[in-house]
């Protein structure tokens, strides 16, 4: 012996397979990251392993919604949870799409693609991660021979080469698929359980608001945040709903129950629809509304639609009347209402924040008189295209004001319509509606119309034939021998 | 024994492929990587046996490799992975993640513009994952330059395989082609690292370095990639300016239907014109933050700031200080110089220590 030092060997370990990562073990994957990183800026060493977990997502393009995240301040808590559930979606779907893939494999030729193995170094890898190193010789016998009776290969001399030919082309052309369809199927997957998860957590979020607010909001003073509520209530009680984000689906819903109340869906081809201008498709409305009141069992529905109609725009019209008044009472000290939190208000109970930003902006130039210094040109031109905002520009131009707002808190206003409506008088009708519910109306049809178009499901068409793709290249495809070209050997 | 120098095997740099680029050529320097006898690595050199060489990509070259991979490599790589054949590299796989990586960004954008509603967002969150992209390939060009202009490091460069691949020289952190370097790259890398240029082996402390170094700029990379794309998708692209400029309010239409305007040069110059001050627009919104900013904006945009210039500190500063021994190590002398430092850090504690005993005629 040339010295004891051959005989202490050092604690060696042996390549070895393992189980695959459960789901709960992922949470490892954040903390080695950021040690990676932090190593790596602090100019020690870094490695290929450490690396892999950030390279991988981002590869895969998860890098969007993570940027999206880093700025989610801007837009309020109810949409940042919006941003972590995606991610959690894009991340699970990150996951769990190229296991499926690998199951279905699994299912035909019985190779387990999902194995790990740990290495002489202790990291983790997918055992068929590299092409140019696949450790095959660390599958038992037992797994060898079952694999090759699944695939139904002699028992020669080289079996167990064959068989390890054969999994290495499994693997490859497993991996090769789920690198082409992880652009359509990520996306698709993560929307998908967005729709499912979305209702839920949005309940969540208003629940706990309600409760934060009946709770903490019980001073009524002049400040901004209590001015709100205030307005919050009285909005409630005009519609009948107790919370913002349940008055926003339900407003969701409305455009699909008013196009199918009227039967417009039976009448109406989306493509017409979707193309016409408003002015025509307006018309179109009428003359059809006019067919419809002759039949006295559609009447009923259109009665109930006519009245929604009106009441919602009694509520927006009330709830415009009372952000004008106070604000109006802080006319003086405008510059110190908190524009952010009558942006967010209003964002609740308008459909969009883009609505909520211009009527804000609006109610500025309203109120102080159109400064345009203050405001370029593109602004208004954006606060005019607005459809809750260019009645009132209307008016404004044709200094309306006081009629209009008369106009819509007027109570016998419906019976006035609905007494026009059914002596058949129905432009007259149409023009004491005013243009508000009208546009509503349009806006609903098109936006109704618009969903059942071909490019709306274009996402979900593209999912559904990746899926069939590849159950086909599964099928058909996976482990076929092919006359394939050998590399260079030297 | 002394050859000829027709017989010697050069050892000066690699062959520069200046305006081809193309995949086929082969070396006649390449063969000292083999460590062959002089008279075969003749033999190969007159057979033109092809090796690994390194390549000097000019733009017009990295223009048609780009041309190259993606309509040539790529497609003849993918179905080479559908067939499954045994010829397919890790270089490969990388190949095919660009696939995802730009149809995500695709399918994403899309689908925000086919679902005609909401548009005005739609447009916005197109811009986006546009922005998105841009602020990666900010950041890594961003870094590929630092490192190009401070230590000499080319992160971009390519070789070529004996096999005709093309691939990264530092594609891993683990095992950079450090090889294939010529004899002027280490020079000139050494030079601007400040590492004393009477060194023994001068290669193994200019790899020291350079491991550091590209460990550093892969962390950079991905940090700053991340957070210009963050501002870029979170921040900026909450801008409706966007929606002006790629929805359109008719502004383009307007000068390209102008009789006014002479010849498409000009309408070209003014709807240039028109975007730039569109997009000057939308930074002088955004990036200057008033008192409603967010904190967490303001935090990101200060993040970004202080990660940008520490990538600046860190291409700036001189490598870390180090005690090179400058004479050559006579063999008496190995494991321990006159300082009594360990020269030869190779290997564990126990493997030196071993050494050191045998050396010093210790134990056996």
């Amino acid at each position: 012996m040339p010295g004891d030092y051959t005989i202490s060997t050092p604690q060696y370990h042996y390549a070895r397979l393992v189980p695959s990562r459960s789901l709960s073990q992922y949470g490892i994957v954040p903390v080695r990251t950021t040690n990676a990183l932090a190593r790596g800026l602090s100019e020690k060493s870094m490695t290929d392993y450490d690396l892999k977990p950030v390279k991988d997502p981002l590869a895969i393009g998860g890098g969007v919604i993570l940027a999206s995240l880093a700025t989610l301040g801007a837009v309020g808590k109810t949409l940042g949870v919006g941003h972590m559930v995606g991610f959690a979606a894009w991340l699970g779907s990150l996951v769990l799409g190229p296991r499926f893939v690998n199951w279905m494999v699994k299912l035909k030729t019985g190779v387990n693609l999902n194995q790990d193995y740990v290495n002489t170094y202790d990291e983790r890898y997918k055992l068929y991660r590299d092409p140019q190193y696949l450790p095959l010789h660390l599958l038992p016998d037992e797994e060898i021979n079952r694999i090759g009776d699944r695939l139904g290969l002699p028992y020669t001399v080289d079996r167990r080469r064959q068989v390890e030919e054969k999994i290495k082309q499994i693997s490859i052309q497993t991996r090769t698929w789920w690198l082409l369809t992880a652009g359509i199927v990520v996306p698709v997957a993560a929307s998908g359980m967005n729709d499912v998860t979305r209702d839920f957590f949005y309940g969540l979020i208003s629940k706990l608001k309600s409760t934060y607010h009946t709770q903490f909001g019980l001073n009524r003073t002049e400040s901004a945040p209590a001015m709100m509520r205030h307005l919050e209530a009285y909005i409630d009680e005009c519609i009948g709903k107790d919370n913002h984000s349940r008055l926003t689906r339900w407003w969701d819903k409305f455009d699909h129950q008013v196009v199918r109340q009227l039967g417009l869906e039976k009448v109406f081809k989306p493509h017409d629809v979707v193309k016409m201008p408003d002015d025509k498709l307006a018309a179109e409305l009428i003359r059809h509304f006019s067919e419809l009141s002759q039949v006295p069992e559609k009447r009923q529905a259109m009665d109930e639609v006519l009245q929604f109609l009106v009441k919602q725009r009694r509520a927006l019209d009330s709830m415009e009347h009372e952000v004008l008044n106070t604000i109006g009472q802080h006319q003086g000290a405008l510059e110190a209402v908190d524009k952010r939190r009558v942006e967010k208000l209003i964002g609740g109970l308008s459909r969009r924040k883009n609505n909520a930003v211009s009527t804000v902006m609006h109610y500025e130039v309203l109120l102080k008189g159109i400064k345009r210094g203050e405001i370029s040109k593109k602004e208004i031109r954006w606060l005019m295209e607005k459809p809750v905002v260019g009645e009132v520009q209307r008016l404004i131009e044709q200094g309306m004001m006081e009629e209009a707002k008369t106009l819509a808190g007027n109570p016998n206003l419906f019976n006035e319509i609905r007494r026009l409506l059914y002596d058949k008088s129905h432009d007259r009708a149409a023009e004491l509606m005013g243009e508000s519910p009208r546009k509503h109306l349009l806006h609903a049809m098109k936006s109704y119309f618009n969903k059942r178009l071909w490019r709306t499901r274009i996402l979900g068409m593209l999912g559904g034939g990746v899926a069939i793709a590849t159950l086909l290249f599964t099928a058909l495809i996976v482990g076929r021998t092919f006359e394939t070209r050998r590399g260079y050997e030297p | 024994m002394t050859l000829p120098p027709s017989i010697q095997p050069r050892r000066d740099g690699p062959v520069s492929s200046h305006a081809t680029g193309i995949p086929g050529g082969f070396s006649p320097d390449g063969n000292r990587k083999y460590l062959l006898d002089p008279i075969t690595a003749y033999e190969r050199n007159i057979n033109h046996v092809p090796v690994d060489r390194l390549l000097d990509f000019n733009r017009a070259d990295k223009a048609l490799y780009g041309f190259r991979t993606a309509f040539m490599t790529l497609p003849a790589t993918i179905v080479k992975g559908l067939r499954g054949d045994e010829d397919i590299t890790t270089a490969d796989y990388g190949l095919m993640t660009k696939v995802p990586y730009y149809l995500t960004g695709l399918v994403l954008m899309s689908s925000f513009l086919a679902a005609g509603r909401k548009k005005i967002s739609a447009t916005r969150m197109g811009a986006g994952i546009l922005l998105y992209y841009v602020g990666v390939g900010l950041a890594n060009a961003m870094v590929n330059g630092f490192y190009k202009l401070r230590y000499g490091i080319d992160l971009t460069q390519k070789y070529q395989r004996a096999d005709g691949r093309i691939e990264n020289v530092y594609n891993s952190v683990d095992a950079p082609r450090f090889d294939l370097l010529s004899p002027e790259q280490y020079r000139q890398i050494q030079r601007k690292m400040g590492i004393p240029p009477n060194l023994a082996d001068r290669e193994q402390a200019c790899r020291e370095q350079i491991l550091r170094a590209v460990s550093c700029a892969e962390a950079l990379k991905i940090v700053l990639g991340v957070l210009f794309a963050g501002v870029g998708a979170g921040h900026l692209a909450r801008s409706d300016s966007w929606a002006v400029l790629l929805n359109g309010t008719g502004a383009m239409e307007k000068i390209w239907k102008d009789a006014k305007i002479p010849g498409v040069l000009q309408r070209i110059r003014h709807s240039f014109n028109h975007i730039g001050s569109l997009g000057s627009q939308i930074l002088r919104e955004r990036l200057v933050l008033g008192k409603e900013a967010h904190w967490f904006q303001k935090f990101a945009l200060w993040l970004t700031v202080g990660m940008v210039g520490y990538g600046l500190y860190q291409s700036l500063r001189v490598v870390k200080p180090k005690q090179y021994q400058s004479s050559p190590i006579l063999p008496n002398r190995w494991g321990n110089n006159s300082a009594g430092n360990t020269t030869l850090e190779t290997g564990s504690a126990f493997q030196q220590f071993v050494r050191h005993r045998n050396l010093e005629g210790g134990t056996f």
